[in-house]
């Protein structure tokens, strides 16, 4: 019985799956060959990615989402967010990522937190919701250890999103599959492998031996449950992506279950060169799976934590399709993103979404021809070396993510993380946002949306006088000009400073980062990134900075 | 409607001017008692003889009570403007046009600074609840982002424009080095600047102001009425102000190489003043040197010199203090020290001595003549691209 019949066995239920998916990496990278020599223990080979400074899981969610082409269909039933290292307790965090994305208020936005199995509990709730519209599933985390720990070392941030919901097969004439969903196995057990007290630095664990009896029992339980379910031998299974912070009972259940010579070789990268990325790694392994899948293979997702879920996916036509965009073809110019604005009062404002990818072309070239001015005098992107407004970015694959990247250094890394308290600068810290003032500038402080002038002038931030709002998220630009402030307050000082002049119009004088302050040049190309820019009173000031433009070939490759 | 100014209208009668600097001697009520002190003995007036008072502080204090209570002043009208760093120049502004309407006869421009307080370096504004999203940096970080553009557009070597902007620094102290009321009384060279580590962009220390806590004042009459007070008094020949719209942050056309409000608000006070030649008919200038690249702008914004050719200027010596236009003979700000709201009066008050023969030989300009007598002070407020600007146009004769 092959998966195919198995559904069509089910017949009334559409086949669910993920529509598409992708990661963000940040851009530094800790030599783990560097941590003994400080620490006197701990450390290995290869290296592991560093939140910068102005990251965290909330940022790296946007980041992730943003990479993801279509993540903003304009039927989005649903946002989830899970990490184990949320922002914020008591607040939702899903609800920065919304705002960022520019999700219309009426698309629900929900936390999963504080566990690395909230994540697959969030994308469950992503499939399982997904009658209502696409959800899209977005998992970041931040993983730290005391100096010298293996959680240090092995450990890795990132960020990771899936667009998952029906396909083409229910008629909405939505973007295809990539993967369907074949079958979900999970077993549930309670036991003590690591923990950790809601604020501490690091998690404490029980000693491994304990802990890899109890994940071979439950991983065994839900495999078996998951092929059953798909009617699948063991054999039907093409890839395995096994994903848990317990290491070694990840490798002991491969062996366990012979699958050592199916076992992905993403995996093994992902350890290597980012490290485990705690609730964001399921996703972010998958998706290095799925990045080189050929369609009809079957990718078991195999997740050791608090238990173990099997997640059965069978790789589409489609797939390959969007493996030959990935990292070179250019992607559809969107809709014009610029929209009539609303009162702020207004209790449904229109969607700012963007259209789903591909647009279908009746869609697409009415909007080019009735669409607004941002739209209308757009060059087609597959020509220009720039984006202006509107223009959706493109993700990078998890290859070419890891393949970039700068170093920073164990003591920087530490003092990002609040580990090594570094004397500040002696200027005043900044004060902490205006609540209310932020709450009047969301589509400006989270989405960066400024507007624009009926005569096409545009506006950042955005003016009260002008009629239309111009979504700037996704423009790159030209830096006019720059500095380098030694002597300003910055968590990570100095501040690299430019004036940059967005493609299609607009300029924003930004702080740039992730960028060798040394190689800063007039005429350098930047794009926008969602990041914070301090806390203070407990408050993360959330906003945009610009960066060299990342993709392929680096263009600037940071020290810090 | 037009802007007609009032050339020959009102007179500076008296001034006073505080040492500047690290005043940890002196909090803002003791350095405005000496100011106007100083101004009020000039006059041979007592405090309450003056009709009405403008008391300019960008943050010492709030409301005009900053200087009814120093003074103890009984039933007075007095007014605190601020207009960031111009703040000292708007109180001259206001007052010069009270005493012109007729409203008093007798007016006070009073500014004061007191920064040094803060426990901090350099200056600090206050923080107005915002959104978040306005990256502050340093000022001198802001007006760095000059040197750059500059060297950009007119193709000068960085290394020939480095040199330039420290020859300014360097001419101004030279100049502060002769003044007893100046913060820093120590010549720096070339060389020294140069080899300074940078702060802000290429810019050390020594490219930056001083900051400094201080007081200046001004009084000012009918012009008809000058005579009661003194027999040399200073004629207002022009006042100009222009508050920047912002524009240069968001509008691409703007390259950081000038300062537009600079330039409209100096065409203001030249058609003011019927000044047609500014390097030739004025006998001097004070500008707002905030930073060394912003000297070296300014010179061209105020029409001293060509566009891209000011570096080459200021190499040549044009604005040193024996040159063709000398340029912040007191020091400026980078010697002479900023108290924010004090700095406008302060150039002012170098006017007010270099005008009418009152300072040493070592530190006197010799552009003076009978038919060159003319000054010109511009201070300034904010940032490259979003600014105020004010200039003010003073002589000793009668147009």
């Amino acid at each position: 019985v092959t998966p195919r019949q198995i559904r069509s066995y089910a017949g009334c239920v559409p086949a669910a799956g993920i529509l598409t998916y992708g990661a963000y990496l940040p851009f530094h990278r800790l030599d783990r060959s560097a941590i003994a020599a400080v620490a006197g223990t701990g450390g290995g080979t290869g290296t592991r990615t560093v939140a910068s400074y102005d990251e965290d899981t909330t940022t790296m969610a946007v980041e992730a989402a943003r990479g993801v082409p279509a993540s903003r269909p304009r039927d989005l039933g649903s946002l989830w967010f899970a990490t184990t290292t949320p922002a914020y307790a008591d607040k939702t965090n899903a609800t920065a990522v919304h705002a960022a994305l520019g999700l219309d208020t009426a698309v629900p936005a929900f936390d999963a937190n504080g566990a690395v199995r909230s994540a697959m509990g969030a994308l469950r709730a992503g499939l399982d919701s997904s009658a209502s519209g696409p959800a899209l599933v977005v998992a970041a985390d931040l993983r730290t250890g005391l100096p010298g720990s293996a959680d240090e070392s092995a450990g890795g941030d990132g960020a990771a999103a899936l667009l998952v919901g029906h396909g083409d097969g229910d008629g909405a004439g939505r973007v295809p599959l990539l993967a369907e969903l074949l079958a979900w196995g999970s077993a549930t057990a309670e036991f003590l492998d690591r923990w950790r007290i809601p604020g501490e630095q690091r998690s404490r664990l029980w000693e491994e031996r304990f802990g890899e009896g109890r994940y071979l029992d439950a991983g065994q339980r839900a495999w078996d449950a998951a092929l059953a379910t798909a009617g699948l031998a063991p054999t039907g299974v093409d890839h395995v992506v096994v994903v848990g912070s317990h290491a070694r009972a990840a490798t002991a259940l491969a062996r366990k279950l012979d699958l050592a010579d199916r076992l992905h070789p993403a995996v093994g990268r992902l350890a290597a060169d980012v490290g485990f990325t705690g609730a964001a790694h399921p996703a972010l392994a998958l998706a290095g799976a799925l990045d080189e899948a050929a369609p009809g293979q079957v990718v078991a997702l195999v997740v050791l934590a608090d238990g173990a879920d099997v997640v059965l996916w069978q790789a589409t036509d489609a797939l390959a399709a969007h493996q030959r965009r990935l990292p070179a073809d250019p992607v559809t110019a969107d809709a014009g993103s610029s929209v009539d604005r609303v009162p702020t009062d207004s209790p449904a404002p229109p969607l700012t979404a963007e259209a789903g990818w591909p647009p279908p072309p009746a869609a697409a070239a009415a909007e080019r021809t009735s669409g607004s001015p941002a739209g209308a005098g757009l060059p087609p992107a597959a020509a220009a070396p720039s984006r202006a407004a509107g223009q959706p970015r493109r993700g990078l694959t998890l290859a070419d993510q890891i393949a970039a990247g700068g170093p920073v250094t164990y003591g920087r890394y530490l003092a990002w993380r609040g580990i090594l308290p570094v004397e500040p600068p002696r200027r005043p810290e900044p004060a902490r946002p205006s609540a209310s003032a932020a709450g009047r500038s969301t589509g400006w402080k989270f989405g960066f949306v400024g507007s624009e002038s009926q005569d096409g002038v545009v506006h950042l931030p955005p003016s009260p006088l002008d009629p239309h709002d111009r979504s700037m998220a996704d423009a790159t630009g030209t830096i006019a000009t720059f500095t380098i402030d030694r002597m300003a307050y910055s968590p990570s000082p100095p501040v690299v400073f430019a004036v940059v002049d967005f493609d299609g119009g607009g300029r924003l004088p930004v702080e740039l980062t992730d960028v060798d302050p040394a190689g800063v040049k007039i005429g350098d190309r930047v794009e926008m990134t969602f990041r914070k820019l301090f806390t203070a009173d407990g408050i993360h000031n959330y906003f945009w900075k610009a960066r060299p433009i990342r993709g392929r070939p680096a263009t600037s490759v940071g020290s810090a | 409607m037009g802007s007609h100014g009032i050339r020959d209208r009102v007179a500076i009668v008296a001034m006073g001017c505080t040492r500047f600097g690290e005043r940890w001697d002196q909090g803002t009520d003791e350095l405005l008692i000496d100011a106007t002190g100083e101004a009020l003995a000039g006059a041979g007036l007592g405090a309450d003889d003056v009709d009405a008072y403008w008391l300019g502080t960008a943050q010492s204090g709030m409301s005009g009570m900053v200087l009814a209570r120093p003074l103890g002043l009984e039933g007075k009208p007095v007014t605190r403007v601020e207009n960031m760093c111009a703040t000292g120049s708007e109180a001259l502004r206001q007052a010069a046009y009270a005493v012109a309407s007729g409203a008093y006869d007798v007016g006070m421009a009073v500014g004061v600074e007191k920064v040094k307080d803060s426990g901090y370096q350099g200056l600090n504004a206050f923080p107005v609840p915002t959104d978040g999203t306005n990256r502050t940096l340093t000022a001198a970080a802001m007006f760095s982002m000059v040197a750059p553009a500059y060297a950009e557009r007119y193709g000068v070597d960085p290394q020939e424009l480095r040199r330039a902007m420290a020859r300014v620094a360097s001419k101004n102290h030279h100049n502060g080095a002769r003044n007893p009321k100046a913060q820093f009384r120590r010549e720096v060279s070339v060389e020294q600047i140069c080899a300074m580590s940078p702060v802000a962009g290429e810019l050390s220390v020594l490219d930056c102001a001083g900051v400094a806590d201080g007081a200046a004042a001004a009084i000012v009459v009918r012009a008809e009425d000058a005579g009661r007070y003194t027999d040399r008094p200073l004629l207002v020949k022009a006042l100009s102000c222009v508050a920047g719209n912002g524009s240069g942050s968001t509008d691409p056309s703007y390259d950081y190489t000038t300062f537009p409000e600079v330039v409209r608000c100096a065409e203001d006070a030249y058609r003011q003043a019927g000044v047609t030649d500014p390097r030739a008919q004025l006998a001097m200038a004070e500008v707002h040197d905030c930073f060394t690249p912003t000297e070296l702008v300014l010179m061209e914004d105020l029409g001293f010199c060509e566009r891209g050719t000011a570096w080459k200027a200021i190499l040549d010596g044009v604005f040193d203090l024996d040159g063709e236009l000398p340029v912040n003979p007191d020091g400026g700000l980078k010697s002479f020290g900023h108290p924010v709201g004090a700095s406008g009066l302060r150039m002012v008050y170098e006017a007010w001595l270099q005008l009418r023969g009152d300072v040493p030989d070592d530190r006197r300009i010799t552009t003076l003549g009978a038919d060159r007598n003319l000054a010109l002070t511009h201070n300034l407020g904010g940032y490259p691209g979003e600014m105020v600007s004010f200039v003010s146009i003073l002589g000793t004769h009668p147009s």
